[in-house]
């Protein structure tokens, strides 16, 4: 099972070291910064991990992500947010995403997040890994 | 005996009147307190609404440059022990990181000093082309075009803020100004103001961002992800600062582009012919 992983992240720093750490982790990652077309995207380029962020410039992530919901999309998707408030996070996870992480956040607890989500998905670790 | 009903009747009638007249007065006196004190409460409401959007603005901005801060250390921390270029790109950036995060929590000090009151603004007479000279020899990288008259210009005004105020302006115009492109900066003066006029060619502000530059942490379009001093609150400061010595800050976009800041500062009283 292939890894594909799209970053929709409109800072290009945060994205770059998502990309980079994730890369060396086995990802097939690409990187959009913004909500243009994503939900054709995410349907067509086959990717099984989207990580999200919350506010972008052209877009709320909330949105997208319910519509990809909507539109039937079974990737897991991980939510970005620079706002820590508890509402915040119940009103992102309400939109159909998996988890949901606070910026500043370490990067061993995404990597973990990405695999215990894949795991409630009824994937293996190692199908995830392989 | 009836005569002596009727003037008892008349003045408790009187008296009745009287006491509902005082009545009357007192629900109003009392109505209009109430407004007050509503309004009162109304504007320290949005004083603390204002507060709290602030912080909450101040955690979300601080939050970027952390994140990138800490996942850039860490994923090279795993990755990176054969590849000294890659080490030197991340510690480049987080070095400019923390330098940028610096300058935020610089700006963020300065304006919650400000909302306290612990600032003092000493007002001095002060040559508004020594300012300016200063402030340009600050700048000195790009080409700027200088208009000034001869006669010295004298405003009341604190020199270290109005050099900080001035620079603001200037520092977004080089920020957002393609490279070999003029800054035009022109100082003049009218009957009671002293006027500097910052104009520049870079790609502005669009008439609605115009309206909103003043606002705390808004960033233009032009501006986002630019170098530089960049934290989205200058404009507040120079706001504030102008507002301090009594003058005005606004700005226009330019039909082909680039904006023109322009301020407007009180002449020193005994100045003004």
């Amino acid at each position: 099972m292939s890894r594909r992983l799209l970053i929709v992240e409109d800072d290009a720093e945060i994205a770059d070291f998502l990309n980079v750490g994730l890369s060396a982790e086995g990802y097939q990652v690409e990187v959009v910064h913004d909500g243009q077309d994503l939900i054709a995207r995410v349907q067509y380029g086959g990717f099984q991990f989207v990580i999200l962020d919350r506010m972008l410039p052209d877009a709320e992530g909330a949105d997208l992500c319910r519509r990809l919901r909507a539109n039937g999309s079974k990737a897991l998707i991980l939510m970005l947010t620079a706002r820590d408030a508890l509402d915040e996070k119940l009103a992102g996870l309400r939109t159909g995403a998996d988890d949901y992480m606070t910026k500043p956040f370490a990067f061993e607890e995404l990597l973990a997040k990405l695999i215990k989500n894949v795991r409630g998905f009824g994937y293996t670790m190692a199908s995830a890994k392989s | 005996m009836t005569s002596q009903i009727q003037n008892r009747r008349k003045s408790l009638l009187e008296a009745q009147h009287d006491l509902e007249s005082q009545v009357e007065t007192r629900t109003l006196e009392l109505k209009k307190r109430g407004e007050e004190l509503e309004k009162a409460v109304k504007h320290l409401s949005e004083i603390d609404a204002s507060r709290a959007r602030f912080l909450a603005d101040i955690s979300h901005e601080l939050r970027t440059p952390l994140t990138i801060l800490r996942g850039q250390s860490e994923v090279t921390l795993r990755a990176s022990h054969n590849d000294p270029e890659r080490l030197r790109q991340a510690l480049t950036l987080v070095a400019r990181k923390a330098e940028q995060m610096g300058l935020l929590v610089d700006d963020i000090l300065f304006l919650a000093r400000s909302e306290a009151g612990t600032f003092i603004v000493k007002l001095d007479p002060v040559v508004l082309q020594d300012v300016v000279t200063d402030v340009l020899f600050d700048s000195q990288r790009v080409s700027i075009c200088l208009k000034q008259p001869a006669e010295p210009i004298i405003i009341k005004g604190d020199e270290s803020r109005l050099r900080q105020a001035l620079l603001i302006p200037l520092d977004n115009a080089i920020r957002l100004t393609p490279a070999g492109t003029e800054i035009d900066v022109e100082i003049s003066v009218d009957s009671e103001r002293a006027i500097f006029v910052v104009t520049d060619e870079g790609s502005g502000f669009t008439p609605e961002e115009a309206k909103r530059a003043f606002v705390r942490f808004f960033q233009g379009s032009a501006s986002r992800g630019r170098a530089g001093r960049n934290t989205g609150l200058g404009l507040s400061i120079a706001h504030w600062i102008i507002e301090q010595h009594g003058g005005t800050i606004h700005i226009e976009c330019l039909p082909n582009k680039g904006a023109s800041v322009r301020i407007e500062l009180p002449l020193l009283k005994e100045f003004i012919a």
